[in-house]
């Protein structure tokens, strides 16, 4: 398994266990056993967010980085850079961090305003990255012709 | 990889990135006020999302990936696996047109019914795909 994977698998992992917690969070604050200062508007998509983003997005980042087709490597080029992917990784996760910590305290201060816009700069960013790295590796393989064929 | 997953994956990849965009742009939206037409795009966000992009990404791959058939067409009928490409495809952007009021209400049924009929399509072709290969099985 590529190092690359290695690290998205295991950042999913770790969203998904703060989305659940994230989760338990909500439904107490919600039931009045535990008070906050933060608003439930601003914890209930980070929730998502982590869920979807940090946790399914990132199992299937890590996994089709690993199990696409490679590139189709021209004999003189070396192996394909890790750097793109490792960008997406850096940016995605940066990002959600980012928001998880900014948009429940979103009230009206300078700080998490741009911390948000920060977070949706370096998510957007990542998803690019990403992209760049998986799509020409969306494609059909070649079969290899075996004697006497 | 076949030809009807490199479709469904590139279309999924295209939907994550408008995804992400939109997504984006709600949540600088948030932080500092752009348009107010930016929550309007919250169920964009979500169908895309859901159905463009993390739906159609799973389905694609399942399609390649899924053991094949020892006989017959590999991984079942091309033309039903075509159907479910068209169905899922066609029923998103049905629903969104009828959620920006491009078409009659009735959108919204037809597009989720579309999608279920994709759905349909999907576990009618891997149903039997779901199967351990080995000596004596």
């Amino acid at each position: 398994m590529p190092k690359i994977t290695k690290l998205f698998i295991r950042s999913g992992m770790v969203f998904f266990l703060l989305a659940m917690a994230l989760a338990v969070f909500i439904e107490l604050s919600r039931s009045g056993m535990v008070s906050m200062s933060m608003s439930l508007s601003g914890l209930t998509p980070v929730f998502w967010h982590f869920l979807l983003v940090g946790w399914i997005t990132q199992i299937i980042m890590g996994v089709s980085v690993w199990m696409f087709p490679r590139k189709r490597r021209r004999k003189k080029s070396g192996a394909e850079s890790k750097i793109p992917a490792r960008v997406a990784f850096y940016c995605i996760n940066a990002g959600l961090i980012l928001r998880g910590i900014t948009e429940p305290l979103n009230s009206g201060k300078a700080f998490a305003g741009f911390g948000m816009v920060l977070s949706a700069v370096l998510q957007v960013v990542g998803g690019i990255f990403y992209v760049t790295v998986i799509w020409p590796r969306v494609r059909g393989v070649r079969k290899r012709k075996r004697e006497g064929e | 990889m076949p030809i009807q997953s490199i479709w469904m994956i590139r279309a999924s990849l295209i939907y994550f990135l408008a995804v992400f965009i939109i997504g984006g742009f709600m949540l600088v939206h948030k932080g500092i006020f752009l348009h107010s037409f930016a929550w309007s795009l919250l169920q964009v966000h979500i169908e895309l999302a859901l159905f463009g992009w993390l739906i159609q990404f799973v389905l694609g791959t399942a399609y390649w990936m899924l053991p094949r058939f020892l006989e017959g067409p590999k991984r079942g009928s091309k033309g039903m696996a075509w159907l479910m490409i068209l169905l899922l495809n066609s029923g998103i952007w049905i629903y969104l047109l009828s959620y920006f009021g491009m078409i009659s209400q009735t959108g919204f049924l037809i597009g989720r019914a579309l999608e279920l009929a994709a759905v349909g399509c999907f576990v009618y072709l891997h149903w039997n795909r779901i199967v351990r290969y080995r000596r004596g099985h």
